[in-house]
């Protein structure tokens, strides 16, 4: 079976900022009685994890969950590798297959622990509370790299990714987020994106240029029959199937200079860098330009004189 | 050739009792009464089916022609100048024109092959020509007219690269006598064949420029190649024959042309073989007392004649490259490249450095990561969460309240209702499925698609008629634009809007309709114009 010469990694990016969350909660808590949107977020991302898992032995997963402050894995954990008694520990209570069993008990545990993390960290740094979408990219992008490296002989990886986010895009991560995209591009890492209520203008170009799929959603009771129906099937499957028309993307960058997007910017002509007004210099790479103002005065003068004449 | 050329004028030719001039054109045949400017008849030597003449010894001498149509006009030739001058004026007349009209013929069924070759490669064009030229929009002349330039850089183009004819490889044994009378054979040759053994055996061709015109007839010489080369069949040497030297420098050529395809400087082939008496079959066998093989004789027959045949048509093909590569002892630029190849290494050439520029970057950092500036003021972010009364720590230790009490529930994840909205949502026809949807239908369109493309080729073809009239300064140009006026509302009325009414979406049809509007409109302003310098 040609087939089983591919493993099929799967990482889930997942936004955890607690304080968009909890903006969640509070506009949900209204009407209260459901459940938490983070509690139902987390068991519908278990659910499509093990699914994931299930459709095939070979499927391998990763789940990176960034916040406010730190980007870290909590699954495979690194840590719990090591002392694998506790594996053992949360035992195999209801008869469900050991493999989920560990595994989502692990992220249970170990999301229950960042967010503790976080909600200590976070008064500190009131201010800093943008999403590390950029570093979860990067730290992905390494494990798959590894993860590629470690497999075994006449296998290959089919890497992807699947970033779950909420929060908004901060125009300051601009520089970072888009050379992971590139890198991703690089690596055939296809990105699909599945944002919570919001649009975001990075994870657009990033599905594009990755050749994944980019899905809003705002019904967030249902985000597992979004999750199951869109992002399962791997890209190769895709093809086969009719996916949602492409949406309009938004390319603007972000300037060098104060990180805000721009409609229209300045493009240094030796190392593109962006800039949202016209410069002298080159902040990047000292060229310096000449002015258009100095070279339009001439032809105008002389066509000033000829006409006197 | 000009259009109007004449070549013959007979005058004194009577057409219905008329007297008058028949004169024949480089490409129609005209004849004008004594006294008029214009040419009562005139018609095209392709029109002319056929011509025929009076009997021989009837009263009058005369000429008809009977055209394709149907049609026919008879010339009476009444020249009193001496006796016998009005059947010498008819035979003038006749023998030009028993030579213009084949050839006219050709020329136009090449026009008429041409353009169906032309229809069919180009299926717009086809269509095009369906629609206004079959659908009597327009004549076929009009149409046609338009092509000409196109049509005439197509038939450049086919023009250039003129192939010559390969030469059958079983001429020789095409040519099959007739036997006749006793021991005698009878051979027809024909120019054909003739250059076909001049191609073949330039030994021949040789001879005969050198034998005859001077010393023998042509039909001596070629009585006496049928014998010798029977004769060189069987390769007995006498020395009676004429072409025992031919088949001397056959062979020579052969051996010689054989060596200089072969010759290779990293190859030496002509060198004595290791094994003796083989050669490669390329050194002339040492021994000549030895009785060859007769069917070595054969091989060696057969290969000559294919090579032969091979380098006529090589000589062609490579005359133009050679112009260009005599440098260089004559060597093609091919071998030479095969020769560096040879006798060059890579790894041992020195390495070709491109130096380009050096980005400098002040700060490899900050232009990974963009200019460090501090002083980005508050992103919108921070705004967005820190308006009203709730702040992040409000937020964020709700969430943490929210996290420390979740127990995985996770066969409770999503209710059937929400799932089925769902999947409704992504049916065709849902929610996000609105534009594959209108994708899978535009397929069926397709046909819709090619009838407005069909319908576009054929309106602006008629427009760019219609305008190419203005500005109108002839009245054979106010006929056109009359003509095509009125070839558009034909077309806008019959076709176009039947094609509109069938549309689901009568939009497409509008630009379509606009275009031909605006163009009456202009033949409109242009007709009350006239009407009104006629008035004043």
């Amino acid at each position: 079976m040609a087939e089983d010469t591919f493993r099929r990694l799967l990482v889930v990016v997942c936004d955890l900022s607690p304080i968009w969350w909890g903006k969640q909660a509070a506009n949900a808590s209204e009407n209260s009685d459901k459940m938490q949107p983070i509690n139902a977020f987390l068991n519908n991302v278990l659910v499509f994890c093990n699914a994931h898992l299930m459709m095939k032995h070979t499927n391998e997963l990763a789940i990176v969950c960034a916040t406010s402050s730190k980007s870290q894995f909590i699954y495979p954990c690194p840590e719990d590798v090591s002392d694998a008694n506790g594996e053992e520990s949360y035992g195999n209570m209801d008869g469900k297959y050991e493999h989920f069993a560990t595994m989502n008990n692990v992220v249970v545990d170990k999301v229950k622990n960042i967010i503790e993390e976080e909600s200590a960290d976070d008064v500190n740094l009131p201010e800093n509370s943008a999403t590390l979408l950029a570093g979860a990219l990067s730290m992905t992008l390494c494990y798959i790299r590894q993860a590629e490296r470690n497999c075994p002989v006449g296998q290959s990886m089919k890497a992807r990714i699947l970033v779950l986010k909420g929060s908004q895009d901060v125009s300051t991560q601009y520089m970072a987020t888009m050379n992971c995209i590139f890198a991703a591009q690089k690596n055939n890492v296809t990105i699909d994106s599945c944002l919570l209520m919001s649009d975001s203008g990075f994870l657009q170009q990033a599905s594009d240029i990755t050749g994944g799929v980019y899905f809003k959603i705002t019904k967030m009771e249902s985000l597992l029959q979004y999750l199951l129906w869109m992002f399962l099937p791997d890209p190769n499957t895709r093809e086969s199937l009719v996916m949602p028309g492409a949406v309009q993307i938004d390319y603007r960058a972000a300037c060098f200079c104060h990180r805000t997007l721009v409609d229209i910017g300045f493009v240094c002509s030796v190392c593109l860098s962006i800039y949202c007004q016209l410069l002298p210099r080159c902040h990047t790479c000292q060229t310096r330009f000449k002015l258009p103002s100095a070279a339009m005065t001439r032809p105008k003068k002389k066509k000033k004189e000829k006409t006197a004449d | 050739m000009a259009a109007d050329e004449v070549l013959l004028v007979s005058e004194h030719v009577r057409y219905k009792k008329n007297k008058g001039k028949l004169k024949l054109l480089s490409d129609k045949i005209i004849w004008t009464a004594d006294g008029a400017d214009k040419p009562r008849l005139s018609y095209a030597y392709s029109d002319i089916k056929v011509q025929r003449i009076s009997p021989e010894g009837s009263s009058k001498i005369q000429l008809q022609t009977v055209l394709h149509d149907g049609t026919s006009y008879s010339f009476h030739f009444v020249n009193n100048a001496y006796s016998g001058a009005e059947r010498r004026d008819r035979d003038e007349v006749k023998d030009l024109l028993a030579q213009l009209i084949p050839a006219h013929r050709k020329k136009a069924n090449k026009d008429l092959e041409e353009k169906t070759k032309l229809l069919q490669d180009n299926p717009d064009l086809y269509q095009l020509y369906k629609d206004l030229v079959v659908g009597d929009i327009i004549t076929a002349e009009e149409f046609w007219a338009n092509r000409a330039n196109g049509q005439m850089s197509g038939s450049d183009i086919g023009s250039t690269d003129v192939q010559t004819i390969g030469l059958s490889s079983g001429f020789l044994s095409e040519v099959k006598p007739e036997s006749s009378g006793c021991n005698e054979l009878r051979y027809n040759l024909d120019a054909d064949t003739i250059a076909a053994i001049f191609k073949t055996y330039p030994a021949v061709k040789k001879k005969h420029l050198e034998n005859v015109p001077d010393q023998m007839t042509e039909k001596e010489f070629w009585t006496r190649f049928f014998q010798s080369h029977f004769f060189h069949r069987d390769r007995q040497k006498t020395s009676s024959d004429l072409f025992l030297e031919c088949a001397n420098h056959d062979e020579q050529e052969f051996l010689q042309q054989k060596l200089s395809n072969f010759y290779d400087r990293l190859l030496d082939i002509s060198e004595a073989s290791p094994v003796s008496e083989q050669g490669y079959g390329h050194t002339k066998s040492s021994d000549t007392s030895d009785q060859k093989n007769k069917s070595d004789n054969l091989f060696r027959r057969f290969n000559h004649q294919s090579s032969m045949v091979l380098k006529s048509y090589a000589n062609v093909s490579s005359k133009s490259v050679n112009e260009n590569s005599t440098n260089n002892e004559g060597e093609p630029p091919s071998k030479q490249a095969r020769l560096r190849e040879m006798v060059t290494y890579e790894d041992l050439e020195e390495e070709t450095t491109t130096k380009s520029a050096v980005l400098k970057i002040k700060d490899k950092n900050q232009f990974c990561h963009g200019v460090g500036v501090e002083t980005a003021k508050p992103s919108q972010y921070d705004t967005s969460y820190t308006n009203g009364t709730d702040n992040h720590t409000s937020y964020t230790l709700k969430c943490t309240l929210d996290v420390r009490s979740w127990q995985p529930d996770l066969t409770n994840a999503l209710s059937s209702d929400c799932a089925c909205e769902v999947l409704t949502e992504f049916s065709p026809g849902g929610l996000f499925m609105r534009d594959t949807a209108t994708e899978i239908n535009n397929r069926g369109q397709q046909s819709v698609h090619t009838e407005l493309r069909q319908h576009y080729n054929a309106i602006t073809e008629l427009l760019r008629h219609f305008w190419s009239c203005f500005p109108v300064t002839s009245t054979f140009l106010e006929e056109k634009v009359e003509r095509m006026a009125k070839c558009l509302e034909k077309y806008r009325d019959i076709k176009l809007h039947k094609f509109i009414s069938s549309l689901e979406n009568p939009t497409c049809g509008e630009h379509l309709t606009k275009m031909i509007d605006i163009a009456i409109s202009k033949y409109q302003n242009l007709q009350e114009k006239k009407t009104k310098i006629k008035l004043s």
